[in-house]
């Protein structure tokens, strides 16, 4: 069904698409490092994981990350009283700050790898 | 209603635990995540304290969320199957966790 | 100021086709009629057997809810000189369809019998009425406007998955009473939108604020339900 898209839609659309991705990874993430007990191991995925591939998911993944986080503060503000009428800016700030700390976070995640 | 606040409450422990997560784990240099260093920090139990309820926020509130989605869009017996699947799920994962960093 | 319009209409005629089609339509308009106007022209000189609801056609009632371009409006408050020149006519979303543009409400009217939408007061009644003060009445006053069309419910993304959670227009009537200083039943009232498919399903979309056509905003009420319902510390149906 076709209907219009609004800033709030979209916010909720992406919301809850990067919800699940992020359950999803979650779900990777607890029963990958719950099998990393000996330095061996653990050694070998530190290795596996600095594959340049691996980096850039790395970065996506830190994107979702961020538009989850302040998509989230952005619904807790509204529902802890924060007027409805400031809806829309905030999610456009929001979208902005993403941009900005990923940028800044992305920069150290470099750093690190040279 | 306690399940939403629950929800509401984890989401704002994991935002300030993710900062934390996030700049340790990353942006800090390789030192910070070299096996030794890991261990050292889950030797201590204020780190220990720090991960579990971590990790308990991160399931329930993922778990959470993935409810909400069947609710909405699941319907009849498919439901009943998911809606159990996420309730066990998380608790084995929890378990996982717990034994990662406890033991 | 007379300018052609395309109406573009999806029709629905179960007697003669069990599947819906998209008519088109060349109507003449100047800039101070509404897609109501064409409408009815529609059905006067060019096809009789058009079906849509109207009633006061001058945004009261509520009964020419459609969709218009993508998003629900009333078609008797949409001026078309406000619209691209091919204007595309829906029913409303997720609504089982009579035909054409005609929907089958009762599932939205079952949801506002769920709140309870009367008031509740056991308390003997005064000499005369129950008295509401001016500022007591500025509480529920923009939830009182609510005139019940339904474009909020069938544009909530949340309801055309779940066809079982209350929606906006429900969710509005139930602040509309639990706000009003006269009622009682505030319990019972918490009781029966905190449920599983109740007010915890609210994302705080905004759709339905966007095609409100009273402008009330909606969201703002139910985000105050949530907060009523924390602050009496109710426990929902939920898990």
């Amino acid at each position: 069904m076709r209907y219009r898209w609004n800033t709030g839609s979209l916010a909720w659309l992406v919301h809850r698409v990067t919800g699940i991705i992020l359950s999803l990874y979650l779900i990777a993430h607890i029963y990958v490092l719950s099998h990393l007990k000996d330095p061996v191991a653990y050694n070998k995925l530190m290795a596996f994981m600095k594959n340049p591939l691996l980096k850039i998911g790395e970065l996506i993944l830190f994107a979702i990350v961020l538009k989850h986080v302040f998509a989230g503060i952005r619904i807790t503000l509204l529902e802890m009283g924060v007027s409805t009428k400031y809806h829309k800016s905030m999610a456009y700030v929001g979208a902005l700050l993403v941009f900005i700390v990923w940028v800044v976070g992305a920069f150290y995640f470099f750093r690190e790898v040279f | 209603m306690w399940s939403w606040l629950l929800h509401r409450i984890t989401g704002v422990i994991l935002v300030v635990g993710l900062l934390y997560h996030f700049i340790l784990m990353h942006f800090m240099g390789h030192d910070n995540y070299s096996y030794e260093a890991v261990m050292q920090r889950l030797s201590e139990s204020s780190w220990k304290i720090f991960n579990i309820v971590f990790l308990f926020s991160a399931l329930y509130h993922g778990f959470y969320g993935l409810n909400g989605v069947v609710t909405e869009y699941v319907r009849g017996y498919p439901k009943k199957f998911l809606k159990t699947f996420l309730v066990i799920l998380p608790i084995a994962l929890a378990f996982f966790g717990v034994k990662i960093v406890l033991f | 100021m007379s300018k052609y319009y395309t109406f573009k209409i999806k029709r629905y005629l179960p007697d003669e086709n069990p599947s819906t089609r998209w008519d088109e339509f060349r109507v003449k308009l100047n800039s101070m009629e509404r897609v109501l106007d064409g409408l009815i022209k529609i059905k006067e000189t060019m096809d009789g057997t058009l079906t849509f609801r109207k009633s006061c056609a001058h945004g009261v009632c509520g009964s020419c809810a459609m969709k218009i371009n993508g998003q629900n409006r009333l078609a008797c408050q949409t001026l078309v000189k406000d619209l691209p020149e091919i204007i595309e006519i829906e029913p409303l979303p997720a609504l089982p369809v009579i035909k054409d543009l005609v929907v089958d409400m009762t599932m939205f009217f079952h949801k506002n019998d769920k709140v309870l939408p009367y008031l509740i007061n056991e308390e003997p009644p005064p000499e005369r009425e129950r008295i509401q003060s001016p500022e007591d009445q500025h509480k529920i006053l923009e939830s009182i406007t609510c005139i019940m069309c339904g474009s909020c419910t069938t544009s909530c993304p949340v309801f055309w998955a779940d066809k079982e959670y209350l929606g906006p227009s429900a969710l509005l009537k139930a602040y509309r009473f639990l706000f009003d200083t006269r009622d009682r039943a505030t319990e019972q009232r918490l009781e029966a939108i905190t449920g599983e498919h109740g007010v915890w399903r609210c994302h705080s979309i905004f759709n339905c604020v966007e095609v409100c056509p009273k402008e009330i905003d909606i969201t703002k009420h139910i985000l105050k339900l949530k907060r009523l319902a924390v602050k009496k510390g109710f426990t929902g149906g939920e898990k």
